[in-house]
């Protein structure tokens, strides 16, 4: 349920009585907004995958991007204000740079990570700053420690993962991850299914047009990150798009009346129809707004 | 600000010396004369170690003003110590070098130290890197890790086995390489090392070697002498070995 905290959350440096800091969540809130961010770490490297709306036929196409290069073999998937994730693309940048030139290598993500992190986390100390409103997916390939993926949120807490989504069908893209044996894949395989799970997440409902932007760092990129090439985009938009077209309506339900089961604590009985599609969408901004609320206070 | 002199006499106590590193199949050795003078004339002392720990794998060799020389391996031990904690694994020795050539460039005006790194590490294996300085004498060819797309040091690739010793100079340049030496002694066994440097060589061929060239640059350089500290640098851990100068292989002319 969406909680209101009245009184408590007027500045990020104010508990409520039960513990919560309200303009972290409020922060998170803002993320949920967003369009899909997905990164998934395979075993020879890391995909991403953003779902990148449109909003007008004027804009100049792979303008916006939502993938940044943070140092060659280190790139950054983004969900949430645009405005403030760019400013933290630069800060992870110099953190990257500072390294490589104090100590004459590559920065390891893990580090990277949890420093552009403990920068986040400093925005959400104080009443005179507002929290930063994004989440990003940090991802790299290095030849002796293999791929890696993090990802931080508005209250600075990062995690190492194998794959995680970000944004409004952060739920959705999770189930269908799961359903993924990442750990045997290879990057060529894995983008036609980041593919695939960008196209199924979108709601053509409510969000007409949208980019596909698609990018992977791995042993196929001799660990540069790099917006993928042409070609392969392709194979993987057509893959994409033909497997939408198999799935039965019947089938794209199933997945619905999976994901609402979980938001909703009370299974139907069996041979009840699928969930009305309506529920779903009413739902979801109360329900993943509860699942939410732990986010920032484990 | 002392000024420095033309033939690079330091004031105060030095380490007239020589120090080399050199890498061997499967580890590194790096070692040291131990002889202290001053002004070239009075050996202050016949018995320091100029072999650095810096950390549990990676060692130093000094050579400059031992005071300056002290006061750096001292600031680089404590970075590294802390680098290693927050990175959470021990650090790689090109990051040993590279804190070594900040310290040193940042503060070369008031420095007269020079440093050659070795120890290994857990992605590169044995390395050595040399940091040598003389701003005032031409700097050596400037080399590039040579698997290592990352350098934008303008760079004469050497075509060896992939660079394991750093070289820091008085400068503050930095530099990777198989086999390094220096030190006022080094002079005299540049064509020794040259010539008798082989790479893969086995742990008793290289700390033969090595042995060798400390005792043929003692025997010629006034101000290098006493016993030779030599640390071998392998995966499995560290081992001093100390060749007392009464033991030191002797050659024709002795």
């Amino acid at each position: 349920m969406s909680s209101i905290g009245t009184g408590y959350d007027l500045s990020a440096s104010t508990f409520s009585p039960d513990g919560r800091v309200f303009q972290v969540e409020y922060a998170m809130k803002a993320v949920e907004n967003s369009s899909t961010a997905i990164a998934i770490r395979c075993k020879d490297g890391v995909v991403f995958g953003v779902e990148k709306l449109v909003l007008s036929k004027l804009y100049e196409q792979g303008s916006n991007k939502r993938i940044f290069n943070i140092d060659r073999h280190v790139g950054m998937a983004v969900a949430g204000l645009l405005a403030d994730a760019r400013s933290l693309s630069e800060v992870a940048r110099d953190e990257a740079s500072s390294f490589r030139s104090s100590y004459g290598h590559d920065i390891p993500l893990k580090h990277l990570s949890d420093r552009v992190a403990m920068y986040v986390h400093a925005y959400t100390l104080y009443s005179a700053v507002r929290p930063f409103g994004c989440s990003f997916i940090l991802g790299s390939y290095d030849k002796d420690d293999g791929p890696q993926l993090y990802m931080v949120d508005p209250s600075g807490i990062s995690h190492g993962y194998w794959g995680c989504a970000i944004g409004k069908a952060k739920q959705a893209a999770k189930t269908e991850i799961e359903k993924l044996q990442m750990k045997e894949m290879t990057c060529r395989e894995l983008v036609k299914e980041v593919a695939k799970i960008i196209y199924i997440v979108h709601d053509e409902v409510k969000d007409k047009a949208f980019e596909l932007e698609l990018s992977w760092v791995g042993e196929v990129t001799n660990g540069r990150h790099q917006l993928i090439p042409e070609e392969v985009r392709q194979e993987a938009e057509k893959y994409a798009k033909d497997s939408l077209e198999e799935e039965d309506d019947s089938d794209e339900d199933n997945m619905r009346w999976h994901v609402s089961q979980r938001l909703h604590s009370t299974a139907p009985a069996a041979g009840e129809s699928p969930t009305e599609r309506g529920a779903f969408r009413d739902k979801p901004q109360g329900t993943m707004l509860s699942l939410q609320f732990n986010h920032g206070i484990v | 600000m002392e000024k420095r002199s033309v033939d690079s006499r330091v004031r105060g106590v030095s380490t007239g010396t020589t120090i080399l590193a050199a890498t061997f199949d499967g580890g590194v050795v790096i070692g040291s004369d131990s002889r202290a003078s001053i002004g070239g004339e009075y050996v202050s002392s016949k018995t320091i170690n100029k072999v650095v720990q810096v950390h549990d794998q990676i060692f130093c060799c000094m050579a400059g003003s031992l005071a300056d020389a002290q006061a750096v391996t001292k600031a680089a031990k404590f970075h590294l110590s802390f680098h290693s904690v927050q990175m959470e694994t021990p650090p790689l020795v090109i990051a040993a070098a590279s804190v070594l050539q900040e310290l040193c460039y940042n503060n070369k005006e008031e420095l007269q130290a020079g440093f050659i790194t070795a120890g290994w590490d857990r992605k590169k294996g044995p390395q050595v890197g040399a940091g040598r300085g003389d701003s005032h004498t031409g700097s050596r060819d400037t080399a590039v890790q040579s698997n290592s797309t990352y350098w934008r040091v303008a760079a004469v690739l050497i075509p060896c086995v992939p660079p394991q010793v750093y070289v820091v100079p008085l400068g503050g340049m930095l530099v990777g390489q198989p086999v390094t030496i220096g030190g006022s002694g080094s002079t005299y066994i540049y064509g020794y090392v040259d010539a008798k440097y082989k790479p893969n060589m086995s742990r008793e061929e290289c700390l033969q070697f090595a042995t060798n060239a400390l005792a043929l640059a003692m025997g010629r350089d006034n101000v290098s002498g006493g016993v030779a500290h030599l640390v071998v640098i392998t995966e499995t851990g560290v081992e001093h070995v100390v060749v007392p100068g009464n033991k030191l292989p002797k050659f024709h002319n002795e």
